[in-house]
């Protein structure tokens, strides 16, 4: 199934994510790469057990199995849980104090964190679609924002 | 079966009490609860071989300087990550080497002093690269999403919990202000302040749905427990503590450490659960039930800890703890006291080993105005579904 980029914004916040991220290793490096260059969010699928997951290791949690291909996310999904930061723990989320970030359970089944964009009010079970954010040293992260009408 | 921990006994507990701001330094603060525990069970540091110790440095010291700067010299030790999940394992460990003759006294030590840190997870922090190992830390955090600091995960994991059984602030509420009420009883709390509930929904959210009264209060402070085999605890001073059987801590695919099992947080499934309640290893090795325990007492960072735990291990049905929590029933006088010391929320954050010291308390009958009547067995156990059965 072909699945179009995503819009990708830019982070409104302040700070470099690189900062933030864990080191990109071979196990990876597609995964990081495909957001920033292509505004692609990739899944693993298993070989074995044909089931979808995040975030990226070598070994299928479910099965054990090694072999797997690249999948690129539909990118909808719902709400499964959010919390509300009150106080910055992050000096890039400094400004957007209080921001939101959600749980949400992908269509393809794994359950990814993202922070809310342009959500006031979340609530458990809405759908959310993916919009990427653009940080200030190029870094692509994976957001969530309201669905529209039939998606 | 656990045959080997019913010849384990507790001999000796001292604490250092619990600051916000103790002004010393956490190798001072374990001399002063090494001190009390070693004078609580008549034993001189000569006779000590065993060590093991939770929270090493940054937060507190490590195994070998603590050995070195308070003149132990042990032919057995062990330590665990600094985290404050392995109160549990750190008496199992002693446990064990104590049956199987490794040692022939153990000293389990926890030291730390959180006041000269920032709040847990906060950038520029020494602990704070452990929040970007191997691909997110041990709490779900996931920081360039914003989710930081051990309570992110543990919000996330309480407000699905609250949706999906349909629990208000209000209900949650009753966690907070039992374990107050407790710390009123007890002159080592940190917060003696008496809390309604007006007072407890007036208190700022910190990360929705948790406000500040949901959280434990950052503490510095120092425990020593001395563990010996029973046949010798019983010719020492003090009634000796039995650990009548335990478990161990659980992890895996279906388990996310700030959740109970089930309710798929993180990417934990939401369906399978883990043996619950009276099936657990920790009640079939002891042929005990959860109606045995007389007192029971939990770690709780984060106040709905105590709900899922009482809910883990069968002291009421999965999703009905905050109903069953209401109208004193956790308090001391209740049909089930809970952190009768006021626990992490109020006495302070010491990673459950005030809870340890509470517990060997009241099966010795020292806890004073907070003793729980006729206390015979006193449960530890956690979130994370490790467990101890202590009695007398
Ligand atoms: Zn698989």
């Amino acid at each position: 199934m072909a699945v179009d980029a995503h819009t990708v914004s830019e982070f409104p916040g302040t700070g470099a994510a690189s900062d933030l991220m864990p080191s990109r290793t071979d196990d990876t490096e597609a995964f990081y790469s495909a957001l920033d260059n292509d505004g692609r969010l990739l899944l693993q699928l298993c070989r074995a057990c044909n089931r979808h997951r995040t975030p990226t290791v070598p070994v299928c949690p479910h099965c054990g199995a090694r072999e797997f291909t690249w999948t690129a996310a539909a990118g909808t999904g719902r709400l499964y849980s959010w919390v509300r930061y009150h106080r910055p723990y992050l000096s890039p989320f400094a400004s957007l104090t209080p921001y939101s970030v959600g749980l949400v359970e992908l269509a393809e089944g794994p359950r990814m964190f993202g922070r809310l964009v342009g959500i006031p009010s979340p609530v458990i079970g809405m759908r959310v679609r993916t919009v990427l954010e653009r940080w200030s040293d190029g870094v692509v992260v994976p957001a969530f924002g309201a669905a529209e009408e039939g998606e | 079966m656990n045959r080997a921990s019913t010849t384990v006994s507790v001999a000796g507990v001292g604490t250092a009490g619990f600051a916000r701001h103790s002004g010393v330094s956490a190798i001072a603060l374990a001399d002063i609860a090494l001190t009390e525990a070693l004078d609580d069970c008549g034993l001189s540091r000569a006779s000590v071989d065993g060590l093991l110790v939770h929270i090493g440095s940054p937060r507190g010291a490590d195994y070998d300087t603590l050995a070195r700067m308070l003149g132990l010299y042990v032919g057995f030790a062990g330590q665990t990550w600094a985290h404050g999940r392995f109160t549990g394992t750190i008496i199992q460990h002693a446990v064990l080497a104590l049956a199987h003759g490794l040692a022939e006294y153990v000293v389990c030590l926890a030291t730390f002093r959180n006041s000269v840190w920032g709040r847990h997870g906060t950038t520029g922090f020494p602990d704070f690269a452990e929040a970007i190992r191997e691909g997110g830390g041990p709490h779900a955090e996931t920081l360039p999403a914003g989710l930081a600091a051990p309570i992110g995960g543990a919000a996330m994991a309480a407000q699905r919990y609250m949706h999906v059984y349909g629990v208000d602030a209000a209900k949650l509420g009753a966690v907070a202000l039992a374990q107050r009420r407790a710390a009123l009883q007890n002159p080592l709390a940190v917060m003696r302040e008496p809390l309604d509930l007006a007072t407890y929904l007036r208190s700022p959210f910190v990360v929705e749905p948790l406000r500040r009264l949901d959280c434990s209060v950052p503490v510095d402070t120092a425990v020593a427990v001395v563990l010996t085999r029973a046949d010798r605890a019983r010719d020492m001073p003090r009634p000796p503590v039995d650990v009548l059987g335990f478990q161990g801590l659980s992890a895996g695919p279906d388990e996310f450490v700030f959740g109970p099992p089930g309710l798929g947080v993180h990417q934990v499934s939401a369906v399978n659960r883990r043996p619950e309640g009276a099936a657990q290893a920790v009640f079939r090795t002891t042929g005990l039930t959860p109606a045995d325990i007389d007192t029971l007492h939990c770690y709780d960072g984060f106040s709905p800890q105590v709900l899922w735990t009482l809910e883990r291990f069968g002291f009421c049905p999965a999703g009905e703890s905050a109903d069953w929590v209401q109208g004193g029933r956790i308090e001391i006088d209740g049909e089930l006291p809970v952190n009768t010391s006021g626990g992490h929320l109020s006495e302070g954050h010491s990673n459950g080993w005030g809870q340890t010291i509470e517990i060997v308390r009241q099966l010795r009958g020292e806890a004073g105005p907070r003793q729980v009547n006729d206390c015979q067995t006193a449960m530890w156990a956690t979130t994370f579904g490790d467990a101890i059965i202590y009695g007398r």
